[in-house]
């Protein structure tokens, strides 16, 4: 079996991906692919010892991923959980818990949210490190899934946790210490790192504090959404995941050390077995910091009992671990690229030996971009494009310089106090490292063309690249043309990329789909064929003021959050026309954010609109960016390439009202649409009164389904057969209001609403359409 | 823990990906990474085309030329899968005159290889004397083709119990009067068939002439000659 562990680990690996993925044909095809090359090893051993290892991952995955079963049934209203110390998360004025629920009949995990009341009792929850026994007073709810398409799936999320339910906590009737048993080393080393990354926290700036706990602790939480993004946006995010060396370094300096004072090899062997575990359980376990325990733990274990094996074998062996531990990591980005570029760089290591160390060094980055490219683009959308040079550039730092200096400031920042001598100064130094890589990252990230946006890549693309890319490394690789057969790969793998999203698109149908942004309307047409991308308001936030301690760290704007992401998703960099049907926030308020990441080639508005202050403020900047404002009044068609509609309201320049709406009419498929904005009743009886024979298919309810709109000569005269309303779950206007619902029921208008039913989307061609669909699931 | 068949460490098994993306099976393997350095394949170098020495082109070298000009009928085309080197001189040692037999397994993967190619030739064995065998208990070079599973027809015998030529100079060698015959009870069973003859080693040449000679006289048309070094 030695050397031959890739064999349990790859069909570990595709198991667990089939069990995610069950949709994926592809997965399967390579399944049996594998199998049928496992027959022709024609060695026993190797079979059965694989077979049986996958059938053991499958049962594990199969029951941690599909058998969940629930304690509670939802209507509890009080309850006692249990709270680790890690569980405790305070983001502004979130609490967020992490608790499990007890019973006789066994143990739940459950996610609490508690909105804290004021500054004092944030302070004292930040400060909380032993583990909790709350009584608490809520309700119950089930976890939200992902309300647009290609949009993280909470629900989903939680669900292969094993979290079935979510508490918003009223109130927090009881609390006190659970103190831990003797025995539960666990929980006291949970503890002691909570309490490391508090006494970090107060003793080095917020700089230097979230790259110590990214890289020592492996946990990039704390890391500012700006600098998150620009590392994403240069790709070196494998650097953060993927270096083992400081373990090491650490494992061998300790081994020595042992010898030295006169322990045995194999006393010394044991005793870092011991602390290797230890120190996995102190940082957490994290995805990258796993792997990398686990890989050393497996080498003084098999050098224990007198065994070596190859050091792909370790890795393979951690694979199947860290699998059977948590199936749910291979859904998560530290996880693939942690594993991912460890396994090129054992893989394809044997092609490094021969080459000089500047030649090793960019033919290592190039390994890990090209196979970090379809990882960050199913996750982020785009790929970055330089991500070889910057990965070529930094990965000798990170390695050498910022992963041993974290380390060093870790253990200096534990041991002395915030006020000696000692840590003032390496405090000193050390800031000005974490500055100069700050600048340099954001230098970089001004560069123009950073990233090329792909939309969501299916399985099957990833698959198809990841098969090209070993190929193409196995048989075309040759060292003495180096530069030569490098950049044919790169060449190759882009192509095989850029064809198979370009394949995808011209083959696409059309779609209207009306985005969930909350409370606010985003409508998206995609004409069929890729011809062009059309939007109709662009959502927007209305904020209201927040105290300094209320802010959450990573809250986003929509347009961040939301809009832009979805769209990338979508493979979209560009809209051909941005409609802003009138001048309030929840309909323009992304537009800035948005024009400054995709490309926007025209704003078309009513005439009168831009007399608002904050709509002109914002038509000013992109006027500068040099757009195409173009103002507009009925009666007119908008004519765009093959997009045509109807600017059927209004006649007269006003103020942006919700009763100066911009009224479109246009046809998909063998649908008539209205989109009305926030039309109101009085702009209804105007447009009747222009149009009195005015009937359409598809209604956009006017103004989120508000009383104030939608009267019912409007309804019946327009004779809608479906009604498609934008409001936010749960909003403080109550929209949509029941006279409306009723109102629109009695006409017989079916009603779609994105509040219940998340994003809704119909695909159209020129002349069929097909039936509306919803994105959310539990309806 | 399996051990290198030549330097007797502990190995590690690389995977290889070009054998992970092939069908093929899980075969054992004999020697270290760094022995299988020691090496130096033929066939990644340009050789003679007479002798299957490694030289700047295909054209005959020298000494072919002076075989040439001395048996101007015999046109030896021989080839070689190592060179000849300290390792393979140590190799040798061990294997034929220390008899550790088990060596015979390290090159019985690529010469098997080889052999392959030379699928519609009949392979012949240069053989050694009775005494020889009785002194050595194997006969290398069947030792070696029994190792790489491949069939092989003992046309040759050796008559004359002469001193080993390993141990002679190189003039005694080209002087060396020929000792093989032809086992006539096989005769028939290589009627029109084409010849490959296999031996341990090239060094002047001499031995296989001598084979290829008593068969040259037998009729054989297609006479090829492959020895494991040069």
């Amino acid at each position: 079996m030695k050397g031959y562990l890739i064999f349990p680990g790859i069909l570990s690996l595709l198991i667990v991906v089939a069990l995610f993925y069950p949709n994926a044909i592809f997965i399967y095809l390579l399944l049996l692919l594998f199998l049928f090359r496992l027959g022709h090893t024609k060695c026993l051993k190797v079979i059965s010892l694989t077979i049986f290892c996958g059938l053991v991952v499958l049962l594990v995955g199969y029951f941690k991923i599909y058998h969940v079963s629930t304690l509670l049934n939802g209507t509890e209203t009080q309850l006692q959980v249990q709270v680790a110390p890690d569980g405790i998360k305070v983001n502004g004025n979130l609490l967020r818990l992490q608790g499990s629920y007890q019973t006789d009949k066994g143990k739940e995990t459950l996610i609490l949210f508690y909105t804290l009341a004021n500054e004092e009792e944030q302070k004292a929850w930040q400060k909380q490190s032993d583990p909790l026994q709350l009584e608490v007073i809520g309700t119950l709810e089930c976890p939200e899934g992902n309300r647009n398409r290609y949009q993280f799936n909470y629900q989903q999320y939680l669900k292969h946790q094993g979290i079935q339910w979510v508490m918003s906590i009223d109130q927090i009737k009881k609390q006190q210490v659970n103190q831990p048993n003797w025995w539960a080393f666990d929980v006291r080393l949970t503890k002691l790192r909570i309490q490391a990354i508090q006494t970090l926290e107060q003793k080095f700036n917020q700089r230097s504090f979230s790259y110590i706990v990214a890289l020592v602790i492996g946990n990039g939480d704390f890391i500012e959404p700006e600098y998150k993004e620009i590392q994403q946006q240069l790709g070196i995010v494998p650097l953060f995941v993927i270096s083992g060396l400081h373990i090491h370094f650490l494992c061998q300096f300790i081994e020595y050390f042992l010898l030295r004072i006169g322990v045995t090899k194999e006393k010394s062997q044991c005793l870092l077995l011991v602390g290797l575990l230890i120190y996995g359980q102190f940082v957490g376990f994290g995805v990258s910091v796993m792997r990398v325990v686990l890989i050393h733990f497996f080498t003084f274990l098999a050098a224990l009992l007198k065994q070596r094996f190859a050091s792909l074998d370790y890795f393979f062996l951690a694979l199947i671990v860290s699998l059977l531990y948590q199936p749910q990591f291979i859904l998560n980005i530290g996880f693939q690229l942690s594993y991912g570029v460890t396994a090129i760089f054992l893989l394809f290591g044997y092609l490094v030996q021969p080459l000089s160390s500047i030649k090793k060094n960019l033919f290592l980055s190039f390994l890990a971009s090209l196979f970090s490219a379809p990882i960050l683009a199913f996750h982020f959308f785009e790929i970055p494009l330089y991500s070889m040079l910057f990965n070529c550039l930094l990965l000798p730092f990170f390695e050498w310089v910022l992963i041993p200096l974290c380390f060093f400031l870790c253990l200096v920042g534990l041991c002395f106090s915030a006020t000696s001598l000692v840590l003032t100064l390496v405090v000193q130094l050390s800031n000005g490292i974490f500055l100069f890589l700050d600048d340099l990252l954001m230098f970089f990230g001004k560069l123009p063309y950073l990233t090329f946006v792909t939309g969501r890549l299916s399985i099957f693309t990833i698959s198809i690249y990841f098969c090209g890319f070993f190929g193409l490394l196995i048989y075309l690789y040759q060292p003495k043309k180096f530069y030569r057969s490098i950049s044919s790969i790169l060449v190759c793998c882009l192509f095989i990329l850029v064809g198979s999203i370009q394949i995808k698109n011209y083959f696409m149908a059309g779609e209207v789909m009306m985005i969930d942004v909350g409370q606010g309307d985003a409508i998206l047409i995609r004409l069929p064929n890729h011809q062009g991308d059309y939007l109709i308001d662009t959502g927007g936030q209305i904020s209201y003021e927040k105290a300094a301690w209320q802010i959450r760290s990573n809250e986003q704007s929509l347009a961040k959050k939301t809009l832009i992401p979805y769209l990338k998703s979508e493979g979209i960099t560009r809209l051909e026309t941005v409609f802003i049907t009138h001048a309030h926030l929840d309909h323009f308020g992304a537009l800035e954010e948005l024009s400054e990441e995709i490309q926007i080639d025209e704003v078309v508005f009513p005439k009168g609109s831009d007399k608002s202050s904050t709509f002109s403020t914002v038509l000013n900047k992109l006027d500068e960016k040099g757009l195409q404002l173009t103002p507009v009044l009925a009666e007119t068609t908008y004519q765009k390439q093959s997009f045509s509609a109807e600017i059927l309201f209004p006649f007269k320049v006003e103020t942006g009202g919700n009763n100066d709406s911009l009224v479109l009419q246009t046809t998909f498929g063998t649908l008539s649409w209205l989109f009305v904005g926030d039309l109101e009743k009085e702009g209804e009886a105007e447009l009747l009164k222009k149009y009195p024979q005015l009937k359409i298919d598809v209604l956009k309810i006017g103004h989120h389904g508000s009383k104030t709109s939608s009267s019912a000569a409007f309804i019946e005269q327009l004779q809608p057969t479906y009604g498609l309303i934008s409001c936010g779950k749960k909003n403080r206007f109550d929209h949509p209001h029941k006279i409306t619902l009723d109102q629109l029921l009695s006409s017989q208008v079916m009603i779609y609403r994105t509040d219940l039913q998340g994003a809704i989307y119909m695909k159209y061609m020129p002349n069929e359409h097909e039936p509306f669909q919803k994105i959310l699931t539990n309806d | 823990m399996t051990t290198c068949l030549w330097c007797q460490q502990p190995m590690i098994h690389v995977l290889d990906l070009k054998w992970f993306f092939s069908l093929k099976p899980i075969a054992p393997y004999l020697v270290c990474a760094t022995c299988q350095k020691q090496v130096s394949k033929l066939s990644e170098v340009t050789c003679c085309s007479g002798c299957g020495q490694a030289a700047s082109s295909t054209a005959l070298c020298k000494e072919c030329q002076v075989w040439q000009e001395k048996y101007p009928h015999h046109f030896l085309s021989h080839q070689a899968l190592y060179q000849y080197n300290d390792f393979f001189k140590e190799w040798m040692k061990q294997y034929k005159f220390q008899g550790i037999f088990h060596l015979r397994m390290m090159f019985a993967e690529d010469l098997r290889k080889q052999l392959k190619k030379y699928h519609h030739y009949t392979i012949v064995p240069i053989p050694i004397s009775e005494e020889r065998l009785q002194e050595r208990g194997y006969n290398q070079v069947s030792a070696l083709l029994d190792a790489a599973k491949m069939p092989y027809t003992p046309l040759l015998k050796k008559e004359v119990h002469s001193e080993r030529q390993s141990s002679k100079s190189k003039k005694q060698r080209l002087e060396t009067q020929q000792p093989f015959c032809v086992r006539q009870e096989l005769v028939q069973q290589i009627e029109g068939q084409a010849i490959l003859i296999v031996d341990d080693i090239y060094t002047t040449g001499s031995t296989l002439r001598h084979a290829y000679q008593c068969l040259d006289e037998l009729g054989v048309k297609v006479i090829k000659t492959l020895t494991l070094a040069r």
